[in-house]
């Protein structure tokens, strides 16, 4: 049986997590010791499964019913934020809790990723392109997924360099630094040979 | 494909439900823009300030009814303009035309502009009196009108408030068009396929369109939008005064005068964009305080060379009391210290 001050260990024992986002979390639980409770890390992990299982209403329910009233933990912020921009197609409540997540795990490089679709999505270019350039600056960590969503990162930025402020040369640039950390990513091979020949059409 | 049809509406395919809503609304909006011939090429938001123009408006609807579940006065009152005191906060119940057609309704709480202004100068500055701080706020709320805002797809709620005229309409056709050869075989609505469409018409509204002179669709309905934001505001008599304190707090001589001087020819917002230039040089540059006339001429030409605007040099120097040649040796200055250039994004008066 579960005591009411086990609330930590199963919190840490049920949930894994990325290895920036669990250093994170440990300093999280200590903020909030005297907050946090067994209801939380119950409702944290079921609200965890259920997004797995792409259960993705039941998820939102847990997380308003339970989790809301509770101080906001980055990662579970960011994957709110998924639920909103992915399945609800709402990008104003999307980004409100993308923007929590970004506060407190501003080193996380998919929540500046999706800061970044939502961007382009609400049509401002500008800033998703910051936010895909903030990609870069996020902390190292050379996990297979996080070279594919640096790969993506600078691929995206490729695309607005191209389609939005008309300069296919550092289009073309980071085509390549792209295609350098992943050689096998298909779309940016496409989109390059693309560009090269448009641009030795030009010449 | 016309979008003046009911049943269009019933047979078109949206990614999102909201979609549809906005759709109705958006036709709403059209109609009060749509010049007509029987009523001499005036829409019913230029008629509805005329005398006798409510009743010619009336009986168009009676044998043109409104949509389902819109009565004839719920059409006659969007039509009416409202008097844009400070902010157009109807724009959140806009439609936001084409651009805006696949996003949620937007909201207050939501709209990160407004927040920032809110809290840059507003929040942190303390009043004397209950009028000053209305005043702030009245302030802001004009400045909030001006500004492109990614809650409206990067349009001002100026422009929102405007709505839609012709040419957008005749772009929204277009591209429903390409939307439901696009997706014809994606019938469900989930927010996969939202995202799909919302960034298929991002990439669209970018494209250099050859039959509307290579100009994008963005572009199009931009400037559509601000010149029925302009004719609207002139009908209402309105004219936004010329605001300083999100530029600078430090109004020297040179402001002073080019505010005074360029007030009764130009619009407040080119006006603020002069300050701005000025403002800039002022910080990168050293200025000789003693001929404040001089760098006010010179800076009302450049905002005009900057902006694409025929300017006479000969007039402004007249104007100012100061030398045609003086003022061509200073903007070759500022020019090179700023790294001006021709529609420079920095001080075009479309954008902040």
């Amino acid at each position: 049986m579960l005591l009411e001050t086990d609330w930590k260990k199963l919190f840490l024992k049920e949930i894994q997590l990325p290895e920036y986002v669990r250093n994170y979390s440990l300093k999280f639980l200590s903020r909030h010791e005297q907050t946090l409770d067994l209801t939380w890390s119950q409702s944290f992990i079921v609200f965890v499964e259920l997004f797995h299982k792409n259960r993705l209403d039941d998820a939102l329910q847990v997380y308003h019913q339970f989790l809301k009233r509770y101080p906001p933990h980055g990662w579970l912020m960011m994957l709110v934020g998924h639920i909103y921009c992915y399945h609800l197609a709402d990008y104003f409540r999307a980004r409100e809790f993308y923007r929590i997540a970004e506060k407190e795990i501003p080193q996380f490089p998919k929540v500046q990723m999706d800061l970044g679709l939502i961007q382009m999505v609400l049509g401002n270019w500008k800033s998703a392109l910051q936010h895909y350039q903030n990609v870069e600056s996020c902390a190292a960590n050379d996990s297979a997924n996080e070279t594919v969503i640096r790969a993506q990162a600078l691929f995206n930025q490729a695309i607005i360099f191209s389609s939005y402020c008309n300069n296919g040369n550092r289009a073309i640039e980071l085509l390549q630094s792209a295609l350098d950390i992943r050689p096998d990513y298909a779309l940016a091979q496409e989109m390059l040979q693309k560009l090269q020949q448009q641009f030795s059409v030009g010449d | 494909m016309r979008l003046n049809s009911e049943n269009l509406v019933h047979t078109l395919w949206f990614p999102p439900k909201v979609a549809k809503e906005k759709f109705w609304l958006f036709l709403d909006e059209y109609f009060v823009n749509i010049p007509r011939r029987e009523w001499g090429n005036r829409a019913a938001y230029e008629l509805l300030r005329e005398p006798g123009g409510e009743e010619l408006v009336r009986q168009y609807l009676q044998t043109y009814p409104p949509r389902p579940g819109k009565t004839i006065d719920e059409v006659l009152d969007d039509a009416r303009l409202e008097c844009p005191n400070s902010r157009y906060l109807s724009a959140y119940q806009k439609s936001g035309g084409l651009l805006n057609l696949l996003l949620p309704f937007p909201e207050e709480q939501y709209d990160e502009v407004w927040n920032d202004l809110y809290r840059k100068y507003f929040q942190s500055k303390t009043y004397t009196s209950e009028t000053e701080r209305q005043q702030r706020l009245r302030e802001i709320g004009l400045l909030w009108n001006d500004i492109p805002n990614d809650l409206f797809s990067m349009l001002t709620p100026a422009q929102v408030w405007a709505g839609a005229g012709t040419l957008e309409a005749e772009l929204t056709a277009s591209f429903l068009q390409s939307l439901q050869e696009k997706f014809k075989d994606r019938k469900q609505q989930n927010g996969e396929v939202t995202l799909e469409a919302i960034l298929f018409l991002r990439g669209w509204q970018n494209v250099p369109l050859p039959s509307y002179g290579s100009r994008s669709a963005f572009e199009i309905i931009r400037s559509e939008r601000t010149q029925l934001q302009q004719h609207k505001e002139k009908l209402l008599g309105f004219q936004r005064p010329v605001i300083l304190f999100h530029i600078t707090e430090e109004v020297d001589k040179v402001i002073e005068m080019l505010v005074n001087e360029m007030k009764s020819c130009y619009p407040s917002r080119q006006i603020e964009k002069a300050v701005q230039l000025w403002v800039d040089y002022r910080e990168k540059n050293y200025f000789d305080e003693s001929s404040p006339e001089l760098w006010a001429a010179t800076i009302e030409y450049t905002i005009n060379r900057v902006q694409n605007k025929q300017v006479d040099l000969g007039k402004i120097a007249a104007k100012y009391h100061v030398g045609v040649a003086e003022i061509s040796t200073k903007f070759q200055t500022v020019r090179n210290t700023l790294k001006l250039h021709a529609a420079d994004n920095r001080y075009d008066f479309m954008s902040i």
